[in-house]
């Protein structure tokens, strides 16, 4: 306040009266209010980790339905049935070699389970062309 | 009245997490932002949600705070300023009153019947500055109550000063007629006072 405005604006008696109306004091709770919304916008005085666990970014939703249809597609991808592709040792026959191959069940074991020899052998010679 | 400069520092550190910086602001403007924010919207409960609306804007952006262009009590308060207007718009109301608190200036000891008249009087003031439109409220309240001086109010305001000086003069007017009975010169002791209306 510099001293022309009091002078050029001196109303003294109203002014007096006015000052009769004091404001309130400042609640305690409101600093307790301040101090607490300070600390949640800026994160002061919080551990890294729940700063961490509490924190949140923004993201345009365009951006957010970009990429969840790029995971969405990658993921239909990675879940579809693989077609049989030929081995490596395949040879290099004819197609009907390949499809025998696929069409025979692969051996992967033996048993001997059950296995007996047999009492009585008969041996008959089969002559080419005999029926 | 404190350093521009350094309380633009202190402002850029409290927006970065120090709390202490934010601790030394707060406690030394407080006080004159809730006062103001009192008298202008008459609801202590109002005045507390602008008071921190008030501070926490400040510190979303620390950066628009330019300590050449106006002191960092003057910034806050048109803030302050800002906030409280939004609110009574929104409330679609001009002014609100509380019941006035009861002995406001803790006059234990005090002559009874002086208490009653003060109290009286005290009320009587309160409202006749809630009757008056905010755009003259503002500027009485950081005249009259704040200390400010003329192109401080006109800052904060965003007016020039001769704006805020045809706005007290108004002002003025009308608290003699209401507060007639308060005070011995009576309502014409303001000079040219007579009949003015408007904001």
């Amino acid at each position: 306040m510099t001293l022309d405005d009091r002078e050029t604006m001196r109303d003294e008696e109203l002014h007096g009266l006015l000052r009769r109306w004091e404001a309130p004091a400042v609640p305690d709770r409101l600093d307790e209010r301040v101090m607490a919304a300070y600390r949640r916008q800026t994160g002061a005085g919080e551990a890294v980790w729940r700063r961490f666990l509490t924190s949140s970014i923004r993201v345009p939703v365009p951006v957010a339905l970009a990429v969840m249809l790029f995971l969405l597609i990658t993921a239909a991808l990675a879940l579809r049935p693989q077609p049989n592709l030929p081995t490596a040792e395949a040879p290099e026959g004819s197609g009907a070699v390949r499809s025998a191959q696929r069409a025979t069940p692969v051996v992967t074991g033996t048993s001997l389970a059950g296995f007996q020899p047999v009492t009585e052998v008969t041996v008959s010679v089969v002559q080419e062309g005999t029926p | 009245m404190h350093d521009g400069a350094q309380e633009a520092e202190l402002l850029r550190k409290a927006g970065r997490g120090d709390e202490a910086a934010f601790l030394v602001l707060y406690e030394r403007h407080r006080t004159p932002v809730f006062r103001f924010t009192c008298r202008l919207l008459g609801k202590a409960e109002l005045a507390e949600d602008v008071t921190q609306e008030c501070f926490l804007a400040v510190l979303r952006r620390p950066e628009a705070y330019e300590p050449g262009r106006a002191s960092l009590r003057t910034y806050l308060c048109a803030i302050a300023r800002h906030l409280a207007l939004k609110q009574l718009k929104k409330l679609g109301q001009e002014t609100m009153m509380d019941d006035p608190p009861e002995n406001p200036s803790g006059g234990a000891g005090m002559n009874p019947l002086r208490r009653v008249i003060d109290e009286e009087a005290a009320a009587a003031v309160r409202a006749a500055v809630a009757t008056l439109p905010p755009l003259q409220r503002e500027v009485v309240v950081l005249f009259e109550y704040e200390e400010m001086s003329l192109a401080e109010t006109a800052a904060i305001c965003d007016i020039d000063v001769g704006t805020v000086k045809s706005r007290l003069h108004r002002a003025r007017a009308r608290l003699r007629r209401t507060l007639a009975p308060l005070l011995r010169g009576g309502p014409a002791a303001v000079p040219g006072a007579r009949g003015e209306t408007g904001p």
